[in-house]
């Protein structure tokens, strides 16, 4: 755990005058399992696409593989809290995982190798008996491990979810995080969730994003934290309540 | 009915059979293009090109018959509106702060006004009837070239980039995080759709493009599974339309493009149905 993945160093962002993300230092390293909570509106996502090179800082750097992030782009796997699509979008669940195949040439057309890693993603997602199913008719949480199985196909080294369980049940939540325990020591997760309840059986390390970010072992994750950042430690409370009787 | 095959054999009324060739082929772009417009849902882009059109179609003919440029024309007016249109389309997409929705309704309405007026500056009086609702009885023998030639650069095209494109209209940010220029192959989607819509014109005028491009491959969109066959299926399906619109409305004495769009939408409605209650 030495090598750093991703690396951000004074890092401000800026909607308009609104200030949403100030002074950021954050390092995350190889096959981290790191969790980003914070509040509605305190910069979670932000900070995500501004890894993904979506966003450009507004001062600050980061480097992601020792690189900038849009030079880095590909080498994440991203799967996104709402999905864009047409509800009706008439495509199979594997021709979804291939477009995490996708690459930057001019003439592009997927390959033997293409469908190979995109049937073992599928697999790694245990959904490779669903693969000729049209994606519109899955299930929520299906189609959650299908666009993780399209995250993973591109052989990056890192996965970054936001916040995948906001659209789930409790069963798919339960097996959502079976799956990202399995990968644990192959791969850097960075998630984002409000789910507090899942940071200490899951995560080595936890982010707190609120305008500011610090980041904690997730041994040293308390109520306390929770109070500062959130100005009310209930939801401690609660939300480990309802997660532990889900886990147990 | 038995009437319309008899005159489209007749060799003395080549009109009939360069309508019903220029249809059917014109069907090919509209059903690829359209599958693209429906699940990328940008039916109204489509639809504030083609009113957009009528500066072209306006100004081309000012240039041609005022200004006495002779290489200009309705439809090379058409096609240079149709390009810049999509080309504001497209930054009004990508600027963030740019309200999509009011740009489109903008051009919507603006094209028009500006293709009325450059229509009532032309001398002589050109009907805006024809564009608006089409005439395809009106084409002729270099219309057929115009569409063999549009034929093979939207089939090229949406061939050659298919997976761009798919992986565009299903989820752009995902597409972008693939290193894919999202920016160009969004304005080069909508290029090949003001392009199409060009040609559809030509057909169903200004007011009923929208219904043929969509139509068809919303239809097909109830059936397929994938989007290739959504394209065949829309293909298909447009191809029957403007068949059957043509022998019905030469039967029955009706405007052509109207009796399309009716049974277009006719078989949309009971498709639907169909599906809906499965």
């Amino acid at each position: 755990m030495t090598e750093a993945i991703v690396e951000i160093r004074g890092l401000s962002f800026s909607y308009a005058a609104r200030t949403i993300l100030n002074d950021i230092n954050l390092t995350i390293y190889r096959n981290d399992l790191v969790c980003l909570v914070g509040p509605n509106g305190g910069g979670k996502t932000t900070l995500i696409k501004l890894i993904l090179g979506l966003l450009a800082p507004d001062s600050g750097s980061i480097q992601v593989f020792g690189l900038s992030p849009c030079q880095a782009i590909g080498r994440i796997g991203y799967v996104p809290q709402h999905a864009s699509y047409d509800p009706k979008f008439p495509i199979s669940a594997l021709d979804v995982v291939l477009l995490g195949r996708l690459r930057k040439t001019l003439f592009f057309r997927h390959g033997q190798k293409d469908r190979e890693r995109a049937l073992a993603a599928l697999d790694a997602v245990r959904m490779s008996d669903l693969a000729t199913r049209p994606f519109a008719a899955l299930s929520g949480g299906q189609r959650q491990r299908v666009l993780i199985a399209r995250a993973l196909a591109g052989d990056g080294t890192m996965l970054i979810l936001d916040e995948p369980t906001a659209s789930i049940d409790q069963e798919a939540t339960a097996h959502l995080y079976d799956l990202l325990r399995s990968f644990s020591g192959n791969l850097t997760i960075i998630m984002v969730t409000h789910d507090l309840g899942v940071v200490s059986s899951l995560f080595t390390r936890v982010a707190c994003v609120n305008r500011r970010a610090a980041i904690h072992p997730t041994s040293e994750f308390s109520g306390k934290m929770l109070a500062e950042m959130y100005g009310d430690d209930s939801r401690l409370i609660r939300h480990d309540h309802c997660c532990e009787g889900g886990h147990a | 009915m038995l009437e319309f095959f008899t005159v489209l054999a007749d060799p003395n009324v080549p009109f009939l059979r360069y309508a019903l060739l220029v249809g059917l082929l014109s069907a090919i772009p509209f059903g690829i293009i359209g599958s693209y417009v429906v699940v990328r849902r940008i039916s109204s882009l489509a639809g504030a090109i083609s009113h957009c059109l009528l500066a072209g179609i306006g100004g081309g003919l000012y240039l041609e018959r005022v200004v006495g440029w002779s290489y200009c024309g309705p439809v090379s007016g058409a096609f240079v509106v149709a390009v810049v249109a999509a080309a504001i389309l497209a930054w009004a997409h990508f600027r963030a702060g740019q309200r999509e929705d009011s740009v489109i309704g903008a051009l919507w309405s603006v094209g028009m006004a500006i293709g009325l007026l450059f229509l009532a500056a032309t001398p002589g009086y050109t009907d805006p009837m024809s564009y608006l609702f089409g005439n395809i009885l009106l084409i002729g023998q270099s219309d057929m070239y115009f569409v063999l030639a549009l034929d093979v650069v939207v089939l090229g095209l949406a061939a050659f980039f298919h997976p761009q494109f798919l992986a565009l209209c299903f989820d752009d940010e995902f597409a972008r995080l693939r290193g894919l220029p999202t920016n160009w192959l969004y304005f080069l989607l909508l290029c090949l759709t003001a392009m199409t819509i060009v040609l559809l014109v030509r057909v169903v005028g200004i007011v009923m493009v929208i219904a043929l491009l969509t139509l068809p491959a919303a239809i097909a969109g109830n059936f397929a599974s994938g989007i290739g066959g959504m394209m065949v299926g829309a293909v298909l399906a447009c191809a029957s339309f403007i068949f059957c619109g043509m022998a019905i409305s030469y039967s029955l004495d009706l405007p052509t493009g109207p009796v399309i769009i009716c049974l277009a939408a006719l078989t949309y409605l009971i498709t639907s149905l169909k599906s809906s209650i499965r």
